[in-house]
């Protein structure tokens, strides 16, 4: 009778364990995913602000506000630095390609903007041009880090 | 002395530019062009003046109008690498030959020339 007793409560043992691993495993799943939630989300306010940033740079050149641009252009180059920075270990090989091009990009306006006269006309087409590229650039990536947190895919 | 690393990095971005592996972009710069490579480096090339973003070390003796400058960055924009065309071990005519191969690919050139064949041939 003991002997019975000893095995079924050892086998209630078994069964509340197995319980308490299978709830503790889906509670950390749980936070896993809220937590990479969180990490998409972030991500897809940094591009959203890389976005509007490129596009307020292209506002400044089509009205010839070249201090404001050079301005906003040092802010992106900062921004994309961080970006690269903190994203770097989960970003796909093209978001990196491309934040890099991007960075490259911003770094020779703001040689030609910081040039200690106005932009000569070829120069100021080629801005504009560039300006564009870059806010397709931050654009796609924006969209890109939508689409990761609307389907859960890992963008990286 | 012969930086033998950056010789070997300098032929591969030429041999790779070649064979068409390197996408070249425009720049806001028109004697600039850049790429992004394995999504972890960038590069720039440029001809003419040097930019001031590529003066991390001195210009090397000899350097005088008409110097190019190969760029290597990481992803965060910080300079690796300058190669100069005036530097030891590199070939001469080398880096003006892995300019125009960059020029002639970001600015599609073969593809404008074609356009501008069709248009004489409509003459």
């Amino acid at each position: 009778m003991f002997n019975f007793l000893g095995s079924l409560a050892s086998l209630i043992g078994v069964v509340f364990s197995a319980l308490a691993f299978v709830f503790s495993k889906r509670a950390s799943t749980a936070a896993r995913q809220a937590r990479d939630a969180v990490v998409r989300q972030s991500l897809v306010e940094a591009m959203s602000r890389a976005a509007g940033i490129a596009a307020e740079i292209v506002m400044y050149l089509k009205t010839e506000r070249t201090e404001a641009a050079l301005l906003r252009v040092g802010d992106l180059m900062s921004h994309t630095s961080y970006l690269g920075g903190r994203w770097e270990a989960r970003l796909a090989k093209k978001s990196r390609d491309n934040l890099a091009r991007a960075h490259q990009q911003l770094r020779f306006m703001h040689e030609v903007f910081s040039a200690s006269r106005l932009p000569r006309v070829e120069e100021a087409a080629r801005l504009g041009e560039v300006g564009q590229q870059v806010i397709g650039i931050f654009s796609e990536e924006h969209g890109v880090a939508i689409k990761a947190t609307e389907t859960r895919d890992e963008p990286w | 002395m012969v930086d033998e690393k950056i010789v070997k990095f300098f032929e591969g971005v030429l041999s790779k530019t070649k064979a068409g592996k390197i996408l070249w972009e425009p720049t806001a710069q028109e004697a600039t062009f850049i790429a992004a490579i394995g999504g972890e480096f960038s590069l720039s090339i440029s001809s003419g003046s040097i930019p001031l973003s590529a003066m991390l070390r001195p210009l090397p003796q000899g350097a005088q109008q008409g110097l190019y400058v190969l760029v290597l960055r990481d992803l965060q924009g910080r300079q690796l690498a300058a190669v100069f065309d005036t530097d030891e071990g590199i070939r001469p005519g080398a880096m003006r030959d892995l300019y125009e191969a960059a020029r002639w690919q970001a600015v599609h050139a073969s593809q404008r020339i074609d356009d501008a064949l069709e248009v004489l041939k409509s003459l």
